[in-house]
């Protein structure tokens, strides 16, 4: 009690020392009175001053000034007694704490949105209307009366009283004293301090008749208005507090006294009324520009509060969120509306009225669908149905909100979305928790009737969820949920793209490299469970997926693996390069990689080596295979055989870059890398081939006769073995290269082959001058081909030759007789060569026929030896004109010429015959005369046939035969045909030659000095 | 025919000459032109024949720079082919051209040589060399023309022959054997006439021109 005494006590000292009113003014012109107040302790000082008034009015006469001293004596009295001094001004209770649980948070716990100007809905609703309707406490009333030490009950009475009797006194005795309302005012304070309620308000309804203007009006209405509304005299409180509104907003009850009107109203249900008043004091604040999301003094704040929860009561009573709408259709929106609604929603909800209150919040979305508040009002329905229990409205709700407030709606095209982060947050988390929730009930195996909906449903949450956050930190995880989901529902194409996505699209997390193999996974499914034609896609889908996982996550666990199968799909789509390129990215990364995979890699490197040509790396490849390939692995026999083609197709490559020496040690080489090839056999007479391509006949040789040694069967013996015979022919070797030609003639399967092997063995046979095994040759080649005839007549005419040569004159002759006769019966199968030949071979029986003739000496007796002599003429010349018919102009000139000497011969037998013994010597002139007439025309006949030989000039032939004859003219007949032309003779000088005519006169000494013409006359 | 393969390439010669003349006046000399010039003026044929002639005789002359050994080696051969030594000789002559590759005379003796071991086509050969080094040398034409009589190609022999004659009408070699080729093979009984006839004038003193002259008018009466 003391603190609060000692402050009533201070308040006159301080109101003393710095008061502008016109109260104190007033008290401050009694200063002129001697009163000795200046000095006086506080405490003393009301006593003091009561005792100076006192004085004064006993003391002194009345004036102008008694009904003031009056008045101040009055006042001080009441002052003293209740410790007040009536200036009216309203003190205001303390408000109750405000109660912990002011906000309810968000299901999702994300900050639940300010909703400023919310009443405190912890209070109960009676509570609130006790405490709201209240009887305002005034400085001066509603409290105890303060006891002053030392005084008694009795004197404690006797104050007031002694000032009512003042007042009264002053008002009769100075009915114009022109401070009367504030006597009047005094007065009915201090009737009110004693409890006598009805004395104060008469006392004051006579200062409202009285003094209509005076400054108390409003505060005095107020006391009024309050007394009849404690009273329930609702009709005399409105009338009061109306008196105040009237006043306007100058006085400073008119808040107060809207507020109280409202609830007038409000208590006699007229709540449309009330509701006026109540937004009228909102109008009045937000126009003296009240920030309803701003601090304020607690009182004001509270009774701010108190409104919009006064104004949720009326708009629940009179029907609820609908109501709203209409009431500010028709009375005009207000800036605050949203706060209207929301305490009206937060009304509801504490009453648990859960669709009221979202039904509230909707209402207020409904109509203003681009306020700053909507979403967070629509966040709020979503808390409100959460807190109900409403599973479904929940989910409904929610997904209202993520259409209406997703990224891309239309009311971020009215808002700056950066500047709503709670907003966007809870977005992220709505969209997350639609997505969850699909996704949970289409896993539930008692929904399958539902699971294309939940499919829907989830798969376009988490869509909307990444098209709304791409970049956030939950992308990740929650594009793996989705993937997931795809994969569920073995949509393996989008399921494997998604999870692509989420292993490469995003910065580095820790479910990528996850996300990459089931990536892996999904496309592999899909490849399972696809049809022919997308088969090939969706494999190179596989393999890039395959090479991309490889390549982003080296440190996986199966990136060894998935590689490979990359690798292997590549070679199996014909990607040879690619194949290749994955399998050494294995080989080379994952040296430690198991068995299988490396075995795997080394094959589909050798394999793509082959077909891109790359023999060397083949090679190495595939031994690397064989390498890792158990010795009893049943594949070892191909791989083998694959090792050993690509070993042979580089000798290829060689051949065709002509580095035979090259090719064949390739082709060699198969023997040792491979020695169990098929190829093998074929590679080692390849490699004989390319030797004989570069002309070393001796390793040729060597290894032809190598490989006929090994592969006696093999089909290419028999070639092997022409080779060999070509080698040794071609090294020189003629006598091995003919044996070889008679085996191949032996084993020779074709007629053609064996004959043309018979005539190589004979020629090489011939060449090495082996003339038995030549003949053999020959004779067995025609025997046996008589066709094609001019080969055989060929063949025939080489067979004569070794017969001549080997002085077998006749089988010489035999053959030669053979070639004619088969030349004149070749009919349309004669050519001019078997013709030439035949002349040939004619010309030398012919010869021998004529040699014949010569040999024949005519002998006596004569007539004996010319008949055989004219016998063998007749054959000779038979036979010499035959040749004529070959027309071979050199066989032509032979049978002229031999013809001419036939003539000759027979002139000189003639002349040269035995001549009869026993003839005397005239007998012997006359036989030798007759000789000589009968010889004579034979040598005629020579001449001229010899003279034909050189008529053949003029047809343009000129040979030994002619030269011959004319040989012959010139001995018989020397004066015309013994003409020989002459040289000049060899020069003997090197820089100088002179020639001078033979005809010309002795040159001139110089000249001939050095004029040689040694030979001028010839030889 | 081989003269005119030998002018065609005189005058390929010409013209490389005139073309790099043309490209000395036209283009902006420069080092590497220089060179070039200079050894196509090397290259250019020197004046190293010279053949005087009157009405009794000529006389030709061949710049032939050669050491004197090589003179004696020359002679050597000449000799020993004199002396019916023609293998030996035809070696030492063949081993001269080594050192000598364009002279006439060497090759005119090596045809000789040749036509008189039977080697006729050598012989040809080699004559042809020697009138495509002198191609106006009588000696050479008059021995191909007889190598050629002798291979048959009668016509080739003709053309060879009248060839000397051109070069000298009164040569009488080839007077007497383009007589004997028209006489004997050809049996142009006119040319041998007109040939014999020359003969006779240009070497008086052969008395068996009188009688081959006598039994062609004989024969020329039939």
């Amino acid at each position: 009690m003391r603190p609060l005494r000692v402050a009533l006590m201070l308040s006159p000292v301080l109101v003393t020392a710095c008061a502008p009113a016109p109260d104190k003014q007033t008290l401050a012109e009694l200063r002129n009175v001697p009163a000795d107040t200046a000095d006086v302790h506080v405490d003393q000082g009301l006593d003091r001053a009561m005792e100076s008034y006192r004085r004064y009015l006993e003391e002194t006469p009345k004036t102008a000034m008694t009904p003031e001293a009056m008045r101040r004596l009055a006042d001080l009295k009441v002052e003293k007694q209740f410790g007040i001094l009536g200036d009216g001004k309203m003190v205001e209770l303390a408000a109750p704490e405000p109660a912990p649980e002011r906000m309810v948070l968000a299901a999702t716990g994300a900050e639940r949105p300010k909703a400023a100007g919310i009443a405190d809905l912890s209070e109960s609703q009676q509570e609130f209307e006790r405490r709201a309707t209240s009887q305002a406490q005034l400085a001066s009333g509603g409290r105890e009366p303060v006891s002053v030490p030392g005084t008694t009950d009795t004197q404690a009475a006797s104050g007031p009283l002694e000032a009512i009797a003042l007042y009264d006194q002053l008002l009769s005795e100075y009915p114009t004293y022109e401070h009367n309302d504030k006597v009047l005012y005094q007065k009915s304070r201090a009737y009110d301090e004693l409890g006598r309620t009805e004395e104060a308000m008469q006392t004051m309804e006579r200062l409202i008749a009285e003094h209509p203007e005076s400054r108390y009006i409003d505060e005095v209405q107020f006391r009024r208005a309050e007394y009849f509304f404690t009273r329930r005299k609702f009709r005399e409180a409105e009338g009061a507090y109306e008196a105040i509104i009237a006043l306007g907003a100058r006085s400073e009850y008119y808040e107060l006294a809207l507020y109280k009107l409202g609830w007038t109203l409000y208590k006699q249900e007229f709540y449309d009324e009330a509701l006026h008043r109540y937004v009228a004091l909102l109008d009045h604040k937000v126009s003296i520009g009240y920030d309803f999301d701003a601090r304020h003094e607690e009182g004001d704040e509270r009774r701010v509060a108190d409104t919009f929860r006064v104004i949720s009561l009326s708009f629940s009573n009179l029907g609820g969120s609908e109501v709203v709408g209409e009431y500010f259709a028709t009375n005009g929106s207000r800036t605050y509306e949203d706060r209207i609604y929301s305490n009206l929603g937060e009304f509801y909800l504490t009453k648990l009225r859960y669709h009221d209150a979202a039904a509230a919040y909707k209402a207020f979305i409904g109509l203003y669908p681009l306020h700053r508040t909507s979403p967070h009002f629509s966040m709020r329905v979503v808390e409100i149905y959460t807190k109900g229990g409403f599973q479904k409205l929940v989910l409904d709700s929610k997904k209202e909100f993520a259409k209406t407030y997703g990224v891309h709606a239309e009311y971020w095209r009215h808002f700056a979305i950066d500047e709503a982060p709670e907003v966007l947050s809870y977005l992220k988390s709505n969209l997350k928790d639609l997505a969850n929730h699909y996704h949970a009930q289409y896993q539930r195996a008692d929904l399958s009737e539902e699971k294309p909906a939940n499919y829907r449903e989830a798969l376009q949450w988490y869509r909307e969820f990444l098209a709304s956050f791409p970049k956030d930190a939950d992308s990740p995880p929650t594009n793996y949920q989705l993937a997931d989901l795809l994969l569920e529902e073995k949509n393996f194409g989008e399921a494997a793209r998604e999870y692509e996505r989420t292993a490469y699209d995003y910065p580095a997390h820790e479910k990528a490299a996850a996300a990459g193999y089931a990536a892996i996974f999904a496309h592999r499914e899909n490849l399972k469970a696809a049809d022919e034609i997308a088969q090939p896609t969706i494999k190179r889908d596989t393999i890039a997926s395959s090479l991309k996982f490889a390549d982003t996550f080296p440190q996986h666990e199966h990136a060894a693996k998935v590689l490979g199968a990359a690798a292997d799909d590549l070679y199996e789509l014909k990607d040879f390069k690619p194949a290749l390129a994955a399998a050494q990215k294995l080989i080379e990364r994952y040296p430690a990689a198991e068995l299988p995979v490396l075995r795997s890699a080394w094959t589909v490197a050798a394999h793509a080596s082959v077909e891109l040509a790359e023999y060397p790396q083949a090679e190495l490849a595939y031994t690397r295979v064989l390498e890792l390939t158990p010795e009893n692995d049943e594949k070892r026999a191909a791989l083998v055989d694959n090792l050993a083609a690509s070993i042979y197709k580089q000798g290829e490559a060689a051949n065709t870059a002509q580095d035979y020496r090259t090719a064949a040690n390739h082709f060699l080489r198969i023997k040792q890398a491979a020695p169990t090839s098929k190829i093998r056999a074929a590679a080692e007479y390849d490699a004989g081939a390319a030797l004989i391509r570069l002309e070393d006949w001796t390793a040729a040789a060597d290894v032809l006769d190598a490989f006929r040694r090994t592969y006696p069967e093999h089909e290419l013996n028999r070639e092997a073995t022409k080779q060999i015979a070509f080698v040794y022919r071609q090294s020189g070797q003629v006598a091995r290269a003919a044996s070889e030609y008679e085996r191949i003639a032996t084993e020779a399967d074709k007629p053609e082959l064996r004959g043309e092997a018979l005539l190589l063995a004979g020629d090489l046979h011939e060449q090495g001058k082996n003339t038995e095994r030549a003949l053999a040759a020959y004779l067995a080649y025609v025997k046996e081909f008589p066709k094609p005839l001019d080969l055989g007549v060929e063949t025939r005419f080489k067979i004569a030759e070794l017969y001549k040569n080997a002085s077998d004159i006749a089988r010489y002759h035999e053959q030669l007789q053979q070639i004619v006769s088969i030349d004149a019966a070749a009919g349309a199968e004669r050519t001019n060569r078997t013709r030439t030949l035949a002349a040939g071979s004619a010309l030398v029986l012919a010869e021998q026929l004529y040699a014949q003739f010569a040999s024949v000496k005519l002998m006596q007796p004569f007539e004996r030896s010319l008949q055989l002599k004219q016998q063998r003429m007749d054959a000779a010349m038979k036979s010499l004109s035959a040749l004529v018919d070959y027309q071979v102009g050199e066989v032509t000139a032979a049978a002229t010429f031999y013809m001419a000497e036939v003539y000759y011969g027979f002139n000189r037998s003639l002349v040269e015959s035995e001549r009869p013994k026993d003839l005397q010597a005239s007998q012997l002139q006359d036989y030798e005369l007759a000789l000589e007439e009968n010889a004579f025309p034979f040598e005629e006949k020579a001449i001229g046939v010899h003279e034909k030989n050189l008529e053949l000039i003029r047809s343009g032939i000129y040979n030994e035969w002619i030269e011959k004859s004319l040989a012959k003219l010139a001995q018989l007949m020397p004066a015309r045909y013994a003409k020989t032309e002459l040289s000049s003779g060899f020069l003997g000088s090197l820089d100088r030659y002179a020639y001078r005519t033979p005809s010309a006169p002795p040159p001139e000494p110089a000249i001939a000095a050095t004029a040689g013409v040694p030979n001028a006359t010839g030889r | 025919m081989r003269p005119g393969v030998n002018r065609c390439f005189k005058a390929g010669r010409r013209l490389v000459l005139l073309a790099a003349m043309f490209v000395a006046a036209c283009s902006t000399p420069t080092k590497q032109d220089k060179p070039v010039q200079k050894g196509l003026a090397k290259a250019a044929p020197v004046a190293r024949v010279d053949i005087q002639q009157d009405a009794t005789g000529f006389t030709i002359l061949e710049d032939v720079r050669v050491s004197a050994d090589l003179r004696a080696e020359y002679e050597s051969a000449v000799r020993m082919l004199e002396l019916q030594q023609y293998e030996q000789g035809i070696a030492s002559l063949l081993k001269i051209t080594e050192s000598a590759p364009n002279v006439t005379a060497i090759y005119i003796d090596l045809g000789m040589a040749y036509a008189r071991t039977g080697d006729l086509d050598k012989a040809e050969e080699s004559l042809k060399k020697a009138v495509q080094l002198n191609p106006r040398h009588p000696i050479a034409y008059n021995e191909l023309g007889v190598v050629y009589r002798r291979k048959g190609k009668f016509n080739e022999a003709r053309a060879s022959y009248e060839k000397a004659l051109e070069l000298f009408p009164s040569f009488h070699f080839a007077q007497r054997n383009l007589a004997i080729l028209c006489d004997v093979y050809l049996a142009d009984l006119g040319c041998a006439l007109q040939h014999y006839t020359a003969y006779q004038q240009a070497a008086p003193d052969d008395p068996e021109t009188a009688k081959w002259l006598a039994d062609l008018n004989a024969r020329a009466k039939r």
